[in-house]
């Protein structure tokens, strides 16, 4: 992934709130703010990929609409490409000319061709008919630009809207779960894609909920909680910042480990016990002898592992992970499956 | 007009002359506009309460009836989801992300919708035209097939502003063409029951008075359809309802530009 160098955009102190129709008999064009954004902080850097994270409700999709001046800032202070803006009405004009959106879910429909409907797209920007075709090829809709909007798949759905994204050639590429309805394959050349991207120097914002798909393709994560960006940073300072430390992960099989052992070595925690085997998460590794350990355990993997995002996020927004509400199928795999065992018996 | 802009106008108008909805339109605009002047001009022709139909002009303004039940309906099932359909789908949300301003996203909007059934009303006043020399052997004057026109054209842009000023705040489609479909009822079939209601309260007598012609003519103003016959009347001398002839002109202005003034900002300030 390219290295983060020239800062192309800087967001300090930006606020949003929808307004909310709270009509009364004395004044029935009353509004009232409501939810959004505030003294949010974020600068982005030409190349760099932002993995935008944070429970439901947290704003993300609220930021992502400012940043591509759907959604026109309150208040804002920004430099953009170097220039001082704090006009909202300007900045937001001026976000929509380097910025390029990809919204959460874009249910395009209608007889009329996939051509048709990014040339109305491409008509907006000026946009020459072989650069249509280019892009249409990029996100492997080439082929079927003839086809109608209908008889689109939600992959390809998704993979249109990537396509008008990319339309204005822009420097900052901001996608709003754009894994939703991607196969594995798709999912995969997705992200080549936007490694292929970074390194053009486009500056990438991903949101997603599926926070497995985010590792290993950002170089930095931004944690929002009520509205807030609470941290941004690479992954390892962000676990340094938050206290989250790295954890050692042993999985065996046959009989686990027992509590007076485990305590012998300095580990607290008790291993779960699944159907293939048992495993053991821990963080005290400072007395353990792994070696020892094999000598007495049937061990068939240990690693140290860095955190999850989602235990970053815990960690940041101090909620339980259920509260969260998360995809946890990775890391609570086990657990789920001794709950489903302890309601089957 | 700016090339985005004219690019923009001519997709939509490609896209809604071939939309199923106007393959449906265009033969009931047909039966309406040029099926009525030919009825009309019938020699055997008898409308009730002696309505006279001698003149072009005469004919012209009775089918103008029928030109507000098809042609104004048209305006409000072509656009009444033009907006809302693209923020249902999300597609709004792409579009106006796009470095186009809004304003010309709008007026593109506004000037696509208005010319996809301005474009096939406009020919089928013309082949109306065509027949009305033909069958009555008289040529209408210019100046009344040239204020016709302008007034139709008129009429039908009011009524696309309206449904697409009603389509950006509507967030469902059944929304969406409940406002628009009523706007035009109101307009259409109600608004002589608004005037009469109106007219009771204030003390006027409903019915052949002078004092109810004129309330009847200034309540005319407050409906699209009331300043599309007041245009046409202006045409007519033996036709006058009390009012200043200058007013039904001051009032086709306000109907152009005020909805579309509020359309343009409410786009501007448009949350997807």
């Amino acid at each position: 992934m390219a290295k983060a160098s020239e800062c192309i955009l800087r967001i300090s102190d930006a606020n949003f709130s929808y307004k909310l129709a709270k009509p009364t008999l004395k004044n029935p064009f009353r509004k009232l703010p409501a939810a959004g954004i505030r003294e949010i902080e974020i600068p982005i850097f030409s190349g760099e990929i932002i993995g935008l994270v944070g429970p439901n409700g947290a704003g993300k999709s609220t930021l992502l609409k400012s940043l591509v001046g759907i959604n026109k800032f309150d208040s804002v202070t920004a430099t953009i490409e170097g220039l001082d803006e704090s006009n909202p009405d300007k900045l937001a004009q001026k976000l929509r000319e380097i910025t390029g959106h990809m919204p959460e879910q874009v249910r395009w429909q209608g007889s009329k061709s996939i051509h048709a409907a990014i040339n109305e797209i491409g008509m907006m920007i000026g946009v020459a008919d072989k650069k249509l075709k280019g892009v249409l090829d990029l996100v492997g809709l080439g082929t079927r630009e003839s086809e109608s909007l209908d008889s689109l798949s939600q992959g390809m759905r998704q993979r249109l809207s990537l396509a008008c994204a990319l339309l204005s050639s822009p420097k900052i590429l901001v996608l709003d779960e754009p894994f939703n309805g991607l196969d594995p394959v798709a999912s995969a050349a997705f992200k080549s894609l936007l490694s292929k991207l970074s390194k053009k120097g486009v500056s990438v914002i991903i949101s997603s909920h599926q926070l497995e798909t985010l590792e290993g393709v950002v170089d930095k994560l931004a944690l929002m909680h009520k509205g807030k960006i609470l941290a941004i940073s690479e992954h390892a300072q962000l676990a340094k910042l938050l206290g989250v430390k790295r954890k050692l992960v042993i999985r065996g099989e046959g009989e686990a480990p027992n509590k007076k052992f485990l305590s012998k070595n300095g580990i607290d925690e008790e291993p779960t016990i699944g159907k293939t085997g048992w495993k053991l998460e821990t963080t005290n590794t400072s007395k353990l002898d792994i070696k020892k350990f094999a000598e007495f355990y049937r061990i068939y993997h240990w690693a140290m592992e860095k955190p999850t995002l989602t235990q970053l996020l815990v960690a940041a927004t101090g909620l339980d992970p259920e509260e969260i509400g998360l995809q946890l199928v990775r890391e609570g795999s086990d657990d789920l499956s001794k709950i489903f065992q302890e309601e089957e018996e | 007009m700016s090339s985005p802009l004219k690019n923009l106008v001519f997709a939509k108008i490609n896209e809604q002359m071939f939309s199923v909805r106007m393959y449906l339109t265009i033969p009931v605009l047909a039966l309406c506009i040029v099926g009525s002047v030919w009825g009309l001009t019938d020699a055997n022709t008898v409308l009730p309460a002696d309505i006279p139909l001698e003149t072009p002009m005469d004919i012209l303004f009775v089918s103008s009836l029928f030109v507000l039940l098809s042609a104004t309906l048209a305006g409000v099932i072509i656009s009444y989801d033009g907006v809302s359909r693209d923020r249902a789908s999300g597609v709004l949300e792409v579009k106006l992300s796009q470095p186009c301003p809004r304003r010309i996203q709008a007026i593109a909007m506004l000037l696509g919708y208005w010319l996809s059934i301005g474009i096939p009303v406009a020919i089928l006043n013309i082949i109306s035209y065509v027949i009305l020399a033909t069958r009555m052997d008289e040529s209408p004057a210019m100046m009344d097939l040239i204020s016709h026109f302008i007034a139709t054209e008129l009429v039908v842009l009011w009524y696309v502003q309206f449904s697409l000023l009603a389509s950006s705040f509507a967030k469902d489609q059944s929304s969406s063409i409940s406002i628009g479909i009523g706007m035009w009822f109101t307009f259409t079939m109600l608004w002589l029951l608004v005037t009469s209601v109106i007219a009771g309260l204030s003390g006027i007598e409903v019915g052949a008075s002078e004092a109810w012609i004129r309330f009847e003519a200034i309540m005319d103003l407050f409906s699209p359809n009331g300043v599309y016959h007041h245009l046409l009347e202006a045409r007519m001398p033996q036709i006058d309802r009390g009012i200043n002839p200058i007013l039904p002109f001051l009032a086709s202005i306000i109907w152009t530009l005020l909805p579309a003034f509020i359309f343009f900002n409410r786009f501007e300030r448009l949350n997807p």
